[in-house]
């Protein structure tokens, strides 16, 4: 029980610093509220904290390749789509 | 409360600090009890006494059975307990759709009449807990398993991981696990913390991305899309509905496990199916089990009657297995088209050649897989007459628009979603021995690494599972 306290609690520590978008992501998606609002305002606070800190540049450089592969398209498909106007 | 979400892993790290901080197995069994609810009624307070009021009926039915020794009162107080389940799950998921083929068939012979539409709310996982409350009564009713205490049947018919997508969890698996406060060891952990990454990966990035950015709006409109988009999306939903149901059941079971309970398993790589049989063994394997032991066997008496009554009897158990699904013929087709692959098995079976080889295992895995590729476009369709639009633009290259809108990354996960039935059937349980040696805050942190890489690539929002509807 140890071990898998020490497991869970480390990822939960490790996320909450490293993947503070996903808090204000999620306090985004929630009811509007004046207790959203204040968590909102925490959640972005604790954001700014771990971006200054360069805490969120890992799961944004990876959201922003992988927005790329999204995007991608086959070889000639943007000149045949603007040669169909 | 989606299991992918914030608020679900907020509410589960809650549930599992407390759960595991109470030393009475009887308080901890109300305490899940009591979370389950909660989760239950996240999605709809007002659900949540039928709920109750299902178990109740099962807890009290089955104990009637315990205690009556006459066989033809025990009979139709099974019947009672078998009906009150079905009239619970036929009027929130058929009513409607029984009363709009009535006023059509009426309306066909001349006897137009405005009949009462209740709009009824389907209540989530309620095919589900019904199936479950009819195989418990079932098992007592066969003296198969004894009657459980009313907390045990309230908390099995509750419990939170499994209640609305399964797996369909029978008392004979789940009540003996309550009988005393169970232990939390690290090769459990271990796999159960792999289940549930592997699933948040399947539903998330997999799932989420096949439907959203292709599947979906070809099936929204199989008119304007190529012969080579339909068949693409046909391979796409494949892929999309194995990594959206198998991952719900991969993360109930893992959650499942980190409270210390086992489930039993419901998939096992479905695609790599050799027959239509096979798959049935692979895809869904609690609901498959549950039809054949319930509905197959037990109802409609299986081979006894001979080869003709086996036929019949696969095609009555797919057909309503179908049925089961969702209140929609397109459901009932898929279910037939099953029902009658089986039966062409089973002929096939007793009446081949027996000078002729057997097809090779990568004919039959081929043709097995387009048999079920065929079935998902039903199941998919929003009607009948969409799935025809569908299957008459995918085999008329000539006749449907030309182009082709999937993306490279589309392709890929497609491919992906296919090559995983290619992995090494107990992969994840080798991974899981080298994990439980590993220290934990390593553990933490390579758990952490994943989540993160998979939130980086997911999709914005997450859609609810496929198999919530049902």
């Amino acid at each position: 029980m140890r071990w898998t306290g020490v497991a869970i609690g480390v990822a939960t520590l490790s996320l909450a610093l490293t993947n503070a978008n996903s808090i204000t992501s999620w306090g985004a998606e929630q009811t509007p509220g004046p207790r959203v609002a204040q968590l909102l305002d925490r959640a972005d606070r604790w954001r700014e904290t771990t971006d200054r800190a360069g805490l969120g540049s890992a799961r944004a450089a990876m959201h922003r390749l992988w927005k790329k592969m999204e995007e991608a398209r086959w070889p000639g498909e943007h000149a045949r789509d603007q040669a169909q106007g | 409360m989606l299991f992918p979400t914030l608020t679900f892993g907020v509410f589960f790290l809650f549930v599992f600090t407390l759960v595991w901080s109470v030393r009475s197995n009887e308080w901890r069994k109300i305490l899940l009890l009591v979370a389950s609810w909660v989760f239950y009624g996240a999605w709809d307070w007002r659900f949540v006494p039928l709920l109750i009021f299902s178990a109740l009926m099962n807890w009290a039915v089955a104990a009637g059975l315990a205690n009556d020794r006459l066989a033809d009162r025990r009979k139709l107080l099974l019947l009672c307990g078998v009906a009150v389940n079905l009239i619970i799950l036929g009027f929130f998921k058929y009513f409607d759709f029984f009363t709009e083929q009535v006023g059509a068939t009426l309306a066909a012979i001349g006897f137009e009449r405005d009949l009462p539409m209740l709009s009824v709310i389907l209540p989530i996982g309620i095919s589900f807990f019904t199936f479950q409350g009819i195989s418990y009564v079932v098992d007592v009713y066969r003296r198969r398993v004894e009657p459980a205490a009313l907390l045990d049947i309230l908390l099995l018919m509750s419990f939170f991981p499994h209640l609305v997508a399964g797996p369909i969890v029978r008392a004979a698996d789940l009540v003996p696990q309550f009988q005393s406060r169970p232990k939390l060891d690290r090769s459990m952990v271990s796999m159960a913390l792999l289940l549930i990454v592997w699933g948040l990966f399947k539903k998330t990035v997999i799932a989420s991305e096949l439907a959203v950015g292709f599947v979906d709006p070809v099936f929204a409109d199989p008119a304007s899309h190529s012969s080579l988009d339909l068949t693409f999306a046909a391979y796409g939903y494949a892929v999309q509905i194995y990594c959206d149901f198998s991952a719900y059941t991969d993360m109930a079971i893992g959650l499942a496990a980190l409270l210390g309970y086992r489930f039993p398993r419901n998939f096992d790589q479905p695609y790599r199916a050799t027959s239509l049989q096979d798959f049935w063994r692979r895809w869904h394997i609690t609901l498959s089990q549950w039809l054949r032991d319930y509905l197959y066997i037990e109802a409609l008496g299986g081979s006894r009657g001979g080869k003709l009554a086996t036929y019949r009897n696969l095609m009555l158990t797919m057909l309503l297995g179908g049925l089961w699904h969702g209140a929609s013929w397109t459901f009932v087709v898929w279910g037939g088209l099953h029902g009658g692959a089986l039966a062409v098995e089973r002929f096939w079976a007793d009446h081949a050649p027996k000078a002729w080889p057997p097809l090779p295992v990568w004919a039959r895995l081929l043709l097995t897989f387009h048999v079920v590729l065929l079935g998902w476009i039903f199941f998919r369709a929003a009607s009948f007459g969409d799935a025809m639009t569908y299957l008459r633009g995918m085999l008329d290259p000539f006749g449907s628009p030309t182009g082709f809108t999937a993306s490279p990354l589309i392709v890929l996960l497609i491919g992906f979603g296919l090559a995983i039935h290619a992995m090494p059937t107990r992969w994840m349980g080798g991974v899981a021995i080298r994990i439980r040696t590993m220290p934990a805050p390593l553990v933490g942190v390579g758990l952490a690494a994943l989540i993160l890489v998979i939130d980086a690539m997911r999709f914005e929002g997450v859609a609810p599972f496929i198999y919530y509807r049902f």
